[in-house]
C-alpha cells in the first residue's frame, strides 16, 4: 500500500516524510502508455543514497513498484525499466498511485551508514534490521484520469421553478446551490462571493453529512481517512483530497465544523467582513 | 447486450430509485441514463446476495457466481467491471426479472432492494467479493486447481472479506498465499473462532480477522505481502499465540 503519512518507525527510513537522513532523496516519476489491451508504465527514479545504492547493488536489498489503485500490485524491479500490464487485471479511470519501495533481503546494520542524521551517531552502530524489513520509501505518483474540474467543488444556479428559496443538491462532482430568485445570492453586491460564504458552509455541511452517512459502514460510526478508499463519487472523491491535503485523519458528525473550518480558509471570517463593509456603505 | 451506465446521481434519491425499478420506469427515464454505452456480448446473470440461507444454498451460490463471472466478466476491462455503476445498471435494467424472481422481496421492501441492489461496492458487497476471487484465483492458479481456491475462499470467508477490507491485501498473490497457510496448518477452524478472554476486543472479534488486522499494522516497517510462505506462517501462528496462550 502506498504509504505517505508520518509514523513512528523502529529504525531509520529514508522517505520524503521521515527526517532520519540527510541530504539524500528518494523520488519517482512515472509515464503511462497505452497499447490497446495493455498499459506500459515506465518507471524512472532518482536515488542518491551511496549506502542504499551499495545495498542494492549487492543484492541486499531489492527495489519493489507499489501500484495502488483498486487494488495493489507489487512488482519487484530488476532491469526492466517498465512494467506491462493488462487492462483486465488495472483499473485507471479512477485514481492510481505508485511509490518505490526499498526492501532488506538480509540482516543489515547502519553502522556504516555515514548519511545518517547526527541524531543516530551513537547508536547507529546498534541498530540492526531483518529481511523483508523496509528502508526506503519514494515520493508517490499519482494518476487521476477521471476528474473534470478537480478544484471546483461549487455551482451557484437560479432556479425559478424549485419549492424552497435556496436547495442544496448534488450533482456528480459538483455541490449545487440552487437559488430561486438572482436577488439571493446578492446580485450585483460587492464582494458577492464572500456574502454567499453562509451558502458555502451550508453545503460543505450537507455534503459532508452525506459523505459520512454513505461511506461510513455502521451507522454513527464515523470515517478514518487513512483507511477509507478512493471514493467512487467524484464529488465524495474531491472532498476526500481536499480533506487529506489538509490533513484531516477523521470524519464524524460530531466534528464536522472543525473540518469545515480545516479544508476553508476563513469563510465566516471573511463574510462578516464582507457584511460589515455592506452596511458601513449602506450606512 | 448493450448496457447504458446509469448516471452517477441516480441513487441520489433511494425512496424514488426504489418505486421506478418496481414499475420498470429505470430504463425508460433519461433522467437516469448517461451517455456510456458498453456492448458486452451475451452474458448471464449470476446470485449476487448470499447473506441468506442455508450453508448449502449459500455455497451453491457462490460458485455459481464464481462460475459465471470467471465465464463472461473476468476478460472485461477492469476499468468497466470495478465501476459500481456497471453492475448496479446490469442488475437493475439488463437482469430485472432474474433478480425479482431471485429476490422477490426487492420489489416488496425498500430495505431489501437498498441490501440488494445498491449496496455500496466494497469488501462486504458479494458481486465485489465474488469478482475479487474470481480475479485474483485466475490470476495465481491454474486449471484444476481453482475450485480447491474457491472452496477454500468459502470455507474461510470470514478470513477473505477480511483480507480484502484491507487494501494491502488486495493482491492475488498474498491471497493464495494465506490460502494454502491455512489449509496446510490445518488453521480454519481457529481462524473462525471468537477470541476468548479478551474483553478490550469487542464480542464479536474472531481469531483470523485478529491476525490480518495486526499484519496489516506491521505494514510497511516488515513488508508483509513479500514474505515467503514460510516467514508468514510463522508470523502468522506467533499473533495466534498473543491472543490463544493454548495454541500450539
Amino acid at each position: 500500500m502506498i504509504f505517505k503519512k508520518e509514523s513512528n518507525f523502529p529504525h531509520p527510513v529514508l522517505s520524503s516524510f521521515t527526517d532520519d537522513y540527510i541530504s539524500v532523496s528518494f523520488s519517482l516519476s512515472i509515464s503511462l502508455h497505452d497499447y490497446g489491451d495493455k498499459y506500459r508504465f515506465d518507471i524512472k527514479y532518482y536515488l542518491n543514497s551511496g549506502f542504499i545504492n551499495n545495498l542494492l547493488n549487492n543484492k541486499k536489498a531489492i527495489i519493489y513498484l507499489v501500484i495502488e489503485s483498486k487494488d495493489v500490485k507489487f512488482f519487484e524491479l530488476s532491469d526492466n525499466k517498465y512494467i506491462d500490464i493488462r487492462k483486465n487485471k488495472i483499473t485507471l479511470n479512477k485514481i492510481t498511485q505508485f511509490q518505490l519501495f526499498i526492501m532488506a533481503t538480509k540482516k543489515l546494520s547502519f553502522k556504516d551508514n555515514p548519511e545518517l542524521d547526527p541524531f543516530y551517531e551513537h547508536i547507529k552502530d546498534k541498530i540492526y534490521i531483518k529481511p523483508n524489513t523496509v528502508l526506503a520509501m519514494s515520493t508517490v505518483e499519482k494518476f487521476d484520469g477521471d476528474l473534470k474540474k478537480p478544484y471546483e467543488l461549487f455551482r451557484k444556479t437560479i432556479d425559478p421553478s424549485i419549492n424552497s428559496e435556496i436547495k442544496i443538491e448534488f450533482g456528480s462532482e459538483l455541490i449545487e446551490i440552487k437559488f430561486k430568485e438572482k436577488l439571493f445570492q446578492y446580485y450585483e453586491m460587492r464582494n458577492k462571493n464572500a456574502l454567499n460564504n453562509h451558502y458555502v458552509y451550508m453545503g460543505l455541511q450537507k455534503a459532508l453529512m452525506k459523505f459520512i452517512a454513505d461511506l461510513e459502514e455502521e451507522p454513527g460510526e464515523g470515517l478514518d481517512l487513512e483507511e477509507l478508499d478512493d471514493p467512487d463519487n467524484k464529488l465524495y472523491r474531491k472532498l476526500f483530497y481536499l480533506m487529506k491535503i489538509k490533513n484531516v485523519t477523521n470524519i464524524n458528525i460530531e466534528n464536522i465544523d472543525e473540518v469545515i473550518y480545516k479544508i476553508s480558509d476563513k469563510i465566516i471570517e471573511k463574510h462578516v467582513n464582507a457584511v460589515k463593509e455592506a452596511v458601513i456603505n449602506e450606512g | 447486450m448493450r448496457v447504458r451506465l446509469l448516471k452517477e446521481t441516480y441513487a441520489n434519491d433511494l425512496k424514488k430509485l426504489f418505486e421506478d425499478f418496481k414499475n420498470d420506469k429505470i430504463r425508460k427515464k433519461i433522467e437516469y441514463l448517461s451517455d456510456d454505452i458498453y456492448d458486452i456480448g451475451n452474458v448471464e446473470p449470476f446470485p449476487i446476495y448470499m447473506a441468506s440461507g442455508s450453508e448449502d444454498e449459500k455455497t451453491h451460490d457462490f460458485m455459481e457466481a464464481f462460475d459465471k463471472i470467471e465465464k463472461y466478466y473476468l476478460y472485461m476491462d477492469r476499468d468497466l467491471t470495478m465501476d459500481k455503476r456497471f453492475w448496479h445498471t446490469l442488475f437493475m435494467v439488463n437482469f430485472r426479472e432474474y433478480i425479482i424472481e431471485k429476490h422477490p422481496n426487492v420489489i416488496k421492501s425498500q430495505n431489501d432492494f437498498n441490501n440488494i441492489l445498491v449496496k455500496k461496492f466494497h469488501w462486504e458487497n458479494y458481486i465485489y467479493k465474488s469478482l475479487l476471487a474470481v480475479q485474483y484465483i485466475n490470476e495465481t492458479t491454474n486449471g484444476f486447481q481453482k475450485d480447491k481456491y474457491y472452496s477454500l475462499i468459502i470455507n474461510n470467508l470470514d478470513l477473505y472479506n477480511y483480507i480484502i477490507k484491507y487494501r494491502i491485501y488486495r493482491n492475488g498473490q498474498f491471497l493464495k498465499m494465506i490460502l494454502d497457510i491455512v489449509n496446510d496448518e490445518d488453521l480454519s477452524k481457529i481462524s473462525k473462532a471468537k477470541i476468548k478472554n479478551h474483553p478490550d476486543l469487542g464480542d464479536d472479534e474472531r481469531y483470523g480477522r485478529r491476525v490480518i488486522f495486526e499484519l496489516n499494522k506491521m505494514y510497511p516497517v516488515i513488508m508483509v505481502p513479500m514474505l515467503d510462505k514460510n516467514e508468514l506462517t510463522k508470523l502468522f501462528k506467533r499473533i495466534l499465540k498473543k491472543y490463544e496462550a493454548n495454541y500450539e
